[in-house]
């Protein structure tokens, strides 16, 4: 078996687990897909209250959407390292003859069926409750942006699933205070641009989230709001999905090699 | 290939971060290990808790670096080949819970089963014939968060069998399990090595039987050293403790501290029949010309002798007389 | 008692070690403060947006300060109980102690509580001095009336939520999450229940929130639901205290048939990975 089936195979058996796992403890779908659209659904109503223009409702239930990969990514790929690790699994995969990034793959892609579920019902219920409208002329490219968004937001997961390797239950600390954070600069619920310049193009840079969700809505709603022109960030998520992609790699391994050298590779219970 | 485990001189440190008041420290887990263990050979690390075991299972599989020394697998640097070591091991913890609750053991075999390459098909046939090899076919579809503790490790040996590696290591593999279900997982791993004598398999234990009744040559390790390595018949000749004599003695308290008080007795063993109110003592002399002063030593306190034997050397004799300590877990896995 | 107090004990310390990364610093004032600012950033960036009307961000913003005690109080136990459960495998150890698991989860919550107690004030302090925003008319006796009534209705309802944890897998971590979105949408918070649709508005009145919000908005003089305002503050403060008992009862109940029945089905030692 070459190197490639075997990743392959591994990607299967690990988003396989995911599936499974799913299919045989169904609370997910309400703790995780019809209760967190019911939250978005609270800040539709906050523009409500303050009589802003239907599009901004548009603007939260593309956020909605968006929230569910970011958590996708977070919870469901990178920190699982930090849950292998207590489960006793990590052991198994770091001295399997695989790709770290297989794993990580396999997870995500996994947790597809959980996160399309929860993005789906959260845009159903923007379609069908609150009557909100897109651009059909823009969807396509709004399809476009958004894979291009996914490829550059999973670079960044892997990214930091070398973090969760390392640091462990720090790391998730962290990245549980990050969370209303991470909303805030990636605009999740307003324009990017009410952000002001500087912290915008700073979020920009760095959160995929940020300039995909933009770019997104300015294609799928109509332009007036955007950050940056749509070129312009499609080109910048193609760097930073590349770019993403690339550290992961070099990331994982010199993290993998520090905690082998600090013995932290399969320290317990932290 | 003229070795499958080699090892010269690895060390490895572990540094404690400093503590409340403490300045940081180190310790040292292994000092200097040197190995070689031949292809086709079933190799016993032998030591107690604490004395390295599985920090060197851990540099063997690629899971830990080593500080210094060689470390190699197949012939394969550990740390520079690591990619190519994996292809060639397999692992399995004792005591250790491992697997997704919610899958099934035939479930949890395949999906680790693939991350070794093996084909759908390949994969569920061996999975198939391992369960019911080992008596878990009624299970098969049990879910691993039901399952008790001598199934789940029956499942974690398939595991580490079914990927038909070069070098599997068994870190305490029988750790937990009662003595029929250790018996019984002693039989797979005979089993598994007789199917093909190229495999090596390396077992840490610090079950004395197992060690002796398993293993082609054993290495007694401790304080992160090897302190011998040979098979357990030539340690056992080698053993220049002399006599082992086991001796029973009515309603004696102190009888063990008396012995041990004695020059050139070594006790190694020691249980009281409360309900008899007996003791019973094994210790080693230099040779029988030493036994007299030792039967004075309880015999001068009052105690009476109801028995008396002379022993065959044991791994445990030999382990005792190394470490200067006993095991004191034998019995409960045999 | 000792034995109850002790395990009280144990379950704050425990949790207050887990929230704070085990007593780095580094790591828990930032939980302790940028969570809450940041989510009331966003509250304060989308009342921008849309113009930043008169009459929205006082009660808004103050509203979603006192929230940030729902849910935490109301899934941080479930929290507990999942990650006692499944990551460190204690809890069937802490389920058989001679005190049980009620003291344990008690202890827990009242850690976690006062993080949230800290976020608050943080918020609270943040309205008045750096936004301006006025409390008109502040009863402290209302307000620390309504303040305690509310946390023993939603502290309540967290241990009823914690019996149904020990049935719900690991992805319930979560629960906390998700369960103080539904109250988020369903009690006011940041928008008055006015909006909702007239079929949802009776699921809102059920809900303890609604009452405690409003119950502490009308304390400081604020007023954002018109649909309650014929409702008087006695009125309003009553009902609060009635949701409070009701919700100590059912806590009890279904706390003590979910043991009971994780019990019977073998439930304190799963564990359930995928």
């Amino acid at each position: 078996m070459t190197a490639l089936g075997r990743n392959l195979r591994a990607i299967r058996a690990r988003a396989w687990i995911r599936v499974v796992a799913a299919n045989r403890e169904l609370s997910w779908l309400l703790f995780d897909t019809l209760l967190p659209a019911l939250a978005t659904a609270g800040y539709i109503f906050v523009y409500r209250a303050l009589g802003a223009p239907a599009a901004y409702e548009a603007y939260v239930v593309l956020g909605g959407v968006m929230t569910a990969f970011w958590m996708n990514v977070l919870w469901g790929m990178a920190a699982q390292f930090f849950w292998e690790k207590d489960m006793g699994n990590l052991d198994i995969y770091m001295m399997a003859p695989i790709s770290r990034m297989s794993i990580l793959l396999g997870m995500a892609v996994g947790g597809m069926l959980g996160t399309a579920m929860r993005s789906t019902v959260i845009l159903a219920l923007g379609l069908v409750v609150f009557r909100i409208r897109f651009e059909v002329s823009g969807l396509a490219a709004a399809a476009g942006i958004f894979l291009l968004s996914l490829t550059a937001l999973y670079g960044l997961g892997m990214m930091l699933s070398s973090l969760f390797l390392l640091f462990g239950r720090g790391a998730q600390r962290w990245a549980t205070v990050a969370q209303e954070p991470v909303y805030l600069v990636s605009g999740f619920y307003f324009p990017l641009r009410d952000l002001g310049f500087p912290l915008a193009a700073a979020s920009a840079s760095l959160l995929p989230l940020a300039l995909g969700l933009d770019a997104i809505r300015q294609t799928a709603l109509g332009p007036g709001t955007g950050f940056l022109p749509v070129h312009v960030e499609t080109a910048a998520l193609a760097a930073l999905a590349a770019l993403f992609l690339l550290c992961a790699r070099r990331t994982l391994q010199a993290m993998e090699s520090r905690a082998k050298r600090e013995g932290s590779l399969t320290l317990k219970w932290e | 290939m003229d070795s499958a485990i080699r090892t010269a001189d690895l060390t490895r440190t572990f540094r404690k971060p400093a503590g409340r008041g403490l300045p940081p420290s180190e310790f040292r887990a292994l000092d200097g290990v040197t190995l070689d263990v031949r292809p086709g050979e079933l190799f016993g690390l032998l030591g107690p808790n604490g004395a390295g075991k599985t920090t060197l299972i851990k540099i063997l599989c690629t899971l830990l670096y080593p500080t210094s020394g060689l470390v190699e697998v197949c012939g394969l640097d550990v740390v520079r080949d690591c990619e190519r070591v994996r292809e060639r091991i397999n692992m399995v913890s004792g005591g250790e819970p491992s697997g997704y609750g919610l899958l099934t053991i035939r479930e949890q075999l395949w999906v680790f089963s693939q991350l070794y390459g093996l084909t759908t098909a390949a994969a569920l046939s061996r999975i198939d014939r391992m369960i019911a090899q080992y008596g878990l076919a009624k299970d098969a579809g049990t879910r691993i968060n039901r399952l008790s503790t001598g199934m789940r490790q029956k499942m974690n040996l398939i595991r580490g069998f079914m990927t038909n590696p070069s070098v599997l290591f068994l870190d305490e593999p029988t750790l937990g399990l009662d003595a029929h279900i250790a018996r019984h997982a002693r039989g797979f791993i005979r089993e598994w090595m007789a199917e093909d004598r190229t495999r090596t398999l390396l077992l840490t234990t610090h079950y004395l039987a197992e060690a002796q009744d398993l293993c082609d040559r054993v290495a007694i390790i401790h304080d992160g050293q090897v302190k011998a390595c040979d098979t357990p018949a030539n340690l056992i000749a080698a053993h220049r403790g002399g006599a082992v004599y086991e001796v029973s003695l009515a309603g004696l308290n102190g009888a063990a501290e008396s012995l041990r008080a004695t020059p050139g007795v070594t006790v190694s063993g020691l249980a009281t029949d409360a309900a008899r109110g007996s003791t019973t003592l094994r210790f080693t002399l230099p040779d029988d010309s030493a036994l007299p002063a030792a039967l004075q030593s309880f015999c001068s306190l009052g105690g009476k002798v109801l028995n008396l034997s002379k022993h065959q050397v044991t791994l445990e004799d030999v382990f005792v007389a190394i470490a200067g300590r006993s095991l004191g877990t034998d019995g409960e896995n045999a | 008692m000792k034995r109850f107090a002790a395990s009280v004990r144990t379950g704050f310390a425990l949790t207050w070690k887990k929230e704070t990364n085990w007593g780095s610093p580094a790591s828990w004032i930032p939980w302790m403060l940028i969570r809450p600012v940041a989510g009331a950033m966003i509250l304060w960036l989308m009342a921008g947006a849309a113009g930043n009307p008169a009459g929205f961000l006082a009660p808004a913003w103050f509203g979603n300060a006192a929230f940030q005690f729902v849910p935490i109080a109301l899934g941080g136990m479930a929290m507990t109980v999942i990650e006692d459960r499944e990551r460190y495998q204690m809890f069937k150890y802490i389920a058989l102690s001679p005190s049980g698991v009620v003291p344990y989860l008690a202890g827990s919550a009242l850690a976690r509580s006062v993080f949230s107690a800290l976020g608050v004030t943080v918020l609270v302090a943040t309205g008045l001095f750096a936004l301006n925003l006025e409390l008109p008319q502040v009863r402290p006796l209302a307000l620390a009336l309504s303040g305690i009534l509310g946390l023993v209705a939603v502290t309540s309802l967290g241990l009823a939520i914690a019996g149904i944890a020990l049935h719900v897998a690991r992805h319930g971590d979560l629960m906390a999450e998700s369960i103080g979105g539904v109250f988020f949408l369903l009690s006011g918070a940041v928008f008055p229940i006015d909006l909702l649709p007239v079929w949802v508005r009776p699921l809102a009145f059920a809900s303890p929130v609604t009452w405690w919000l409003e119950s502490l908005r009308r304390s400081v003089g604020l007023s954002f639901n018109r649909v309650l305002s014929p409702v008087p503050d006695a009125a309003i403060l009553g009902i609060l205290a009635g949701f409070a008992v009701l919700c100590v009862v059912l806590a009890g109940v279904v706390w003590s048939l979910s043991l009971r029945r994780a019990r019977w089905r073998g439930l304190l030692d799963t564990t359930t990975a995928g």
